[in-house]
């Protein structure tokens, strides 16, 4: 349970560079595929480094930027409590376990890579990490079932990312306002 | 070498900077630039290391590291998570600076109260598409986002059992 009394909150310290780092670190090796509700939990819950309100007003802000959520949360968690070195911690800890993981996952990839049974097997891993991925591809189409204006934008973009191979940069200039403009004139 | 490092760092920074709704929507742009336009790997490699990149723990993305492990060693590892974690962090940190320069201007009061909400809307998606704890993260952040919209101050002291049956439609926690 994650309550906590105004009066803890007023007495709170905020955490060290040590303790960003060593917190981030956990919640870097326990995040499976994100990991927003868990480092929610570790920081108003199990820490109390912010109050409910102060994560939400964070998580807006960062929301409306481009890049990882859990990743911009670290850094504006650590610099809010200690400046550029907390943002560094925070950062540095979330992501250096995974790293180590990840790069030693694919040592042993690029040892075994001629064996068919490990070729086999990262077959399937790939199947499966592949058909995630269309899954959370349906959730996000599903909500716009309603709406032709944004199911017309999004086949254009499938075509022109998937099957024309364009580039990202220049479909996103381009589709952007067509897509602002279309579901202002039509859908208003 | 010093060639390939740059190419890593340009085409990370500017993946970093498209990444706009999570980092899935750039791994399109990533397979396009690493296979077809560079020809560093295979797309059963690029495939093969993505599948590595989900199985571990940690933020989504770790594929990031990986390719440029891949491509060229621990140079590679550190210029690509530079990359595609510097700008973005270095943006943050700004944002948040200029943020809490102008807390008392009556302005910063309206912005903050739309973010908030759009952001919930966002949680709320973001929570539905978390396939780890679905049932355990989707009604308290629906229920807090309603609270704080609504009834400003109630969400830090109380669980509010009045709302929760309205807004959860999973299991309440």
């Amino acid at each position: 349970m994650d309550a906590i009394s105004p009066h803890a909150v007023a007495q709170r310290e905020g955490p060290t560079v040590a303790e960003l780092f060593f917190g981030f670190f956990k919640l870097g090796l326990i995040g499976f595929g994100g990991g927003l509700p868990l480092a929610r939990r570790m920081v108003v819950g199990d820490r109390k480094w912010l109050t409910r309100e102060e994560f939400t007003e964070l998580l807006g802000l960062w929301q409306v930027r481009p890049g990882g959520n859990i990743i911009n949360m670290s850094v504006a968690i650590g610099s809010k409590f200690q400046g550029v070195a907390g943002a560094f911690s925070a950062l540095l800890g979330l992501i250096v376990a995974p790293t180590a993981i990840v790069i030693g996952l694919g040592v042993i990839y690029d040892q075994f890579n001629g064996d068919p049974r490990i070729q086999h097997m990262f077959a399937g891993l790939a199947a499966a990490a592949a058909g995630l991925l269309i899954s959370m591809a349906v959730k996000i189409v599903l909500p716009l079932r309603r709406r032709p204006v944004a199911l017309v934008v999004a086949a254009i973009c499938f075509v022109a990312i998937a099957i024309a191979g364009l580039p990202l940069l220049s479909t996103m200039l381009l589709l952007a306002p067509i897509s602002i403009i279309a579901t202002w004139k039509l859908e208003s | 070498m010093t060639t390939t490092l740059l190419t890593l760092a340009l085409i990370f920074t500017q993946l970093s900077l498209l990444a706009f709704g999570g980092g899935n929507s750039i791994l399109p742009e990533m397979h396009r630039q690493i296979v077809d336009v560079q020809h560093w790997m295979t797309a059963q490699e690029f495939g093969a290391l993505f599948a590595l990149a989900q199985a571990a723990p940690g933020p989504n993305l770790m594929v990031v590291p990986l390719v440029g492990w891949h491509v060229a060693g621990w140079a590679g590892v550190l210029v690509t998570s530079a990359a595609k974690f510097g700008p973005s962090s270095v943006l943050t940190y700004f944002v948040l600076h200029l943020w809490n320069r102008f807390k008392d201007r009556p302005w910063r009061r309206i912005v903050q109260a739309g973010l908030v909400s759009g952001c919930n809307s966002r949680a709320r998606r973001s929570c539905s598409l978390d396939n780890a704890r679905p049932s355990a993260c989707r009604p308290r952040h629906w229920r807090i986002g309603w609270l704080e919209r609504h009834r400003p101050g109630i969400a830090e002291n109380r669980p509010a059992p009045d709302v929760s049956g309205r807004w959860c439609r999973g299991p309440s926690s």
